[in-house]
């Protein structure tokens, strides 16, 4: 049974959560680490299941061999971890946990949201069809699964995650038709500046090289148009796109494929701290809406802190100081250090938060979305996939008055559904302000409402009372 | 159902946990302790894991990582549990997920 109190909660066991609970251990806080995946690591150093046995850690990626490293430090640490655990509501002072059917209650002095981030959605048409899916889904599968997804396979979208994934299939087996690649052919040959920040972020391999030599072909300047299939996924058809990413006429070919893999870098995972009650802006480069934060990572709530992917999107290594930066903040708070040794600790992880931001804005300026990349869609696409809220319904509604995403709710009954907006959420922003020409700055996100992920009924039933 | 022989676990570098079977529809099919419901559906080349509300239209895997939701399907007689997200367990009844839950 959980205790039902804790110092300082923290949602998330990826880099960013996991370095925030050793520092804010090491300073002496009774920190509790809460994630729903069965195993801690994260996205990046997502671990294969406890029942699996690695018989052959050269064959796992580097990522698995960093990730062990920081895994043994936390378990050295003695950290707490509840594996399996879905935060489904969360208020300054608690959370709602849910796991086996039961539902309970923790009170907690200070809490870290350090939730992450996804892959960006991006619709057009056929992206429901089986056998297409996010990149970052494909390499989980992979990675903590050892299952491939499919045997043919594209890669299409943007940014430096492609790339690794495409490496990863073929070594796997698979038969890697193309990675297609939206930046176009000049702005990529900044690669010698480009390389720089994206071998930080993601290891240091040369993937362009490793993609070469197994004759795997890079298209830049290409992208997915649509997937064609009846039950599933057959054929893709792609274009040229000009600078903006908008696609070139004429240019269009069909591949035979049966699986596609999109990837058009990360979108930050924001339910927890809007269900908080956060304040949050709107920064294209950090992936959309986001919690804002003081410097040492507090946010608009007193004692309530992000750090992560979550709070923008900077990679793991960003996340993994930031992680510290909030463990102590937090630290700081709970009365655990004062003011002169938060300080002390706190200036180098700022320092290397410098440095690793001066690399950023090349990274940022490579992927960040262009307009093209919402102008796929046809009137019958399906934006929102829980409603099935399609670009026809939401252009109808903006027809008729709709300016904001409140607006398009009665309608479309987007962003009402299961995932909570997840999906359509930063794909409707950006088509509302296309559609109305206002600033995304002007277009707020959905609100949120408990329970974050679906939980089932009788897990409400079951709930324990709180305190 | 989809069935196609396009996915594959790959053996090298690991060994798996204990192998056991579930239901997939009825339908029994090999699952490994350890793996999620999704993972040992797509190995078994069964992509298409609930049907959509209103088009009707099938749906698999998509964010594999507990975001999207598109993974909803009846497990052990619960709707909406993610395959993505839930292990496989010996002798689970996993069912396609027709819209909201009824089967
Ligand atoms: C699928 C995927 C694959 C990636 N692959 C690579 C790669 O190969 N190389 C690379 O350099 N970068 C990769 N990235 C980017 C990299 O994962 C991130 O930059 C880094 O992991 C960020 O760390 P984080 O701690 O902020 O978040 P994450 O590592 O994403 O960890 C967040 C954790 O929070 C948990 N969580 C979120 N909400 C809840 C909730 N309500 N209840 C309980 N738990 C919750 C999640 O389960 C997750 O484990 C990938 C990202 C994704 C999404
Ligand atoms: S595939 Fe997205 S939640 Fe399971």
């Amino acid at each position: 049974m959980p205790a039902n109190h804790v110092e300082l909660a923290i949602v998330g066991a990826g880099p960013a959560g996991l370095a925030a609970a050793l520092e804010a251990k090491a300073a002496g806080v009774d920190a509790v680490v809460f994630d729903e995946n069965e195993q801690p690591g994260g996205q990046i150093f997502r671990q294969p299941p406890a029942s699996f046995r690695v018989v052959d850690k050269s064959r796992m990626g580097r990522d698995y061999t960093r990730g062990r490293r920081l895994l043994e430090a936390v378990a050295a640490a003695d950290i707490r971890i509840e594996n399996g655990v879905t935060v489904w509501n969360v208020a300054p002072d608690h959370l709602a946990c849910y796991r086996d059917d039961r539902s309970w209650n923790i009170k907690s002095d200070a809490i870290i949201l350090a939730t992450g981030a996804y892959d960006r959605p991006v619709p057009l048409p056929g992206w429901t069809l089986p056998g297409v899916f996010t990149s970052g889904g494909v390499q989980t599968l992979l990675k903590s699964q050892r299952v491939l997804a499919g045997r043919r396979v594209l890669l299409a979208g943007t940014g430096p995650l492609n790339l690794v994934l495409a490496n990863q299939l073929a070594e796997a087996g698979a038969d890697v038709v193309a990675v297609l690649e939206l930046a176009n052919p000049n702005l990529f040959e900044l690669m010698p500046m480009a390389m720089g920040p994206w071998e930080l972020l993601f290891d240091g391999i040369d993937y362009v090289t490793q993609l070469a030599r197994r004759k795997i072909p890079l298209m830049r300047g290409w992208t997915l148009l649509e997937a064609r299939g009846t039950d599933q996924v057959e054929a893709a058809v792609i274009g040229r796109v000009d600078r903006d990413w908008r696609t070139i006429k004429g240019s269009e070919r069909t591949l035979d494929v049966d699986t596609i893999c999109l990837g058009y870098g990360l979108v930050p995972s924001t339910e927890l701290s809007r269900l908080i009650g956060c304040a949050h802006r709107y920064d294209a480069q950090l992936g959309g809406w986001i919690p804002t934060h003081d410097r040492y990572r507090e946010t608009s709530i007193q004692s309530v802190f992000v750090a992560g992917d979550g709070s923008g999107v900077a990679g793991s290594l960003v996340a993994m100081e930031e992680g510290r930066l909030a463990g102590l903040r937090a630290a700081w708070r709970l009365q655990k250090i004062d003011d002169s040794s938060f300080h002390h600790k706190a200036a180098p992880i700022l320092k290397r938060l410098h440095q690793l931001g001066r690399f950023r804005t090349v990274l940022d300026g490579l992927s960040a979305p262009r307009p093209g990349l919402f102008e796929r869609m046809t009137d019958d696409t399906v934006i929102c996939r829980c409603e099935e809220a399609s670009y026809g319904d939401c252009r109808k509604a903006v027809s008729e008055g709709a300016v904001s995403l409140m607006e398009l709710k009665p309608s479309l009954r987007a962003g009402m559904g299961m995932c909570q907006s997840r999906i359509c959420g930063p794909t409707l922003v950006e088509v509302v302000a296309r559609l109305t020409g206002r600033p995304q700055e002007a277009i707020a996100p959905f609100s949120v409402r408990p329970p974050v992920k679906p939980i089932p009924m009788s897990a409400l039933l079951n709930q324990d009372a709180a305190e | 159902m989809t069935t196609t022989n396009t996915s594959a676990r790959i053996d090298s570098g690991i060994q798996r946990g204990a192998q056991f079977r579930i239901t997939i529809d009825g339908e029994s099919i090999i699952a490994f302790e350890g793996e999620t419901v999704a993972a040992a559906l797509i190995a078994a080349g069964h992509r298409t894991l609930r049907y959509s509300t209103k088009r009707k239209e099938p749906r698999s895997l998509y964010c594999g990582i507990g975001v999207c939701q598109e993974c909803r399907m009846m497990i052990d007689g619960v709707i909406n549990t993610r395959a993505c997200m839930t292990p496989a367990r010996a002798g689970m009844t996993v069912k396609t997920q027709h819209g909201i839950g009824e089967y």
